[in-house]
């Protein structure tokens, strides 16, 4: 068990294309409920303020790729 | 609001900035903020681990170059040493990541991408980390930035506790 645990991380995991897309999702998760939590007085409302912001980060990254995308595929 | 029960002030803006480094969220909960000081503590904990469970103990080391490099060698590595500078504002996690990196026999490159995900991962917890430190001085200092009459969220909710921002 201890040595499985030591493995995880000192071993690189291989990634699928799926996979690594997906990471982006809990990164802007931190991001959103550091930056809410520094930010919002009220502790209640942490929780919706941080959802929104997630929210807000991940559909914007996703339109920015999409649009570049699209520019991409435009001009190449 | 302050709820620290230390007289001298000169010493807890230090001592807390000190502490957060060390231990992501640890200043807020010595200056009494527990609940803040605990959703940074899992928060940059689980951004950090993540980041070292994708890449490997390797990826908080300035000098591997990544393996399947698409730029010249130099570049890579310049550019893994600026990722450093983020990662090392970790403090504690950083540092012991780093050095079980140096003594560890594994494969001495990262693997692409989960290198380049896991450098992502680490540094930004850091520099995540280094905006924690920051308001936990300002908190410290009895700014509370967090409650400057900017937030829209302080207006709808009345009166800011513990004093706007000067």
């Amino acid at each position: 068990m201890t040595y499985a645990l030591a493995t995880l991380f000192l071993d690189p995991i291989p990634l699928s294309g799926l996979q690594r897309a997906a990471l982006l999702l809990p990164i802007c998760l931190s991001i959103s409920v550091v930056y809410r939590t520094i930010k919002t007085p009220d502790l209640r409302d942490i929780p919706r303020t941080s959802l929104t912001l997630w929210v807000t980060i991940v559909v914007g990254m996703w339109l920015v790729a999409l649009t570049l995308w699209v520019v991409y595929l435009l001009f190449a | 609001m302050s709820k620290v029960p230390l007289d001298n002030s000169l010493l807890r803006a230090p001592i807390a900035a000190i502490l957060a480094w060390l231990i992501p969220g640890l200043g807020h909960i010595f200056l009494g903020h527990k609940v803040r000081g605990v959703i940074f503590l899992v928060v940059i904990t689980l951004t950090f681990w993540t980041g070292v469970a994708v890449g490997g103990v390797k990826c908080v080391d300035p000098h591997k170059p990544v393996q399947q490099q698409s730029t010249a060698p130099q570049q890579r590595s310049r550019a893994r040493s600026w990722w450093f500078f983020a990662q090392i504002m970790n403090g504690g996690y950083a540092v012991a990541t780093h050095a079980v990196s140096v003594r560890s026999d594994r494969a001495s490159y990262l693997s692409w991408p989960s290198g380049d995900i896991a450098s992502v991962y680490t540094g930004v917890a850091g520099l995540l980390n280094l905006l924690i430190i920051i308001d936990a001085l300002v908190r410290a200092e009895g700014l509370a930035l967090a409650t400057s009459p900017r937030s829209g969220t302080a207006r709808r909710k009345g009166p800011p506790k513990g004093g706007g921002a000067t």
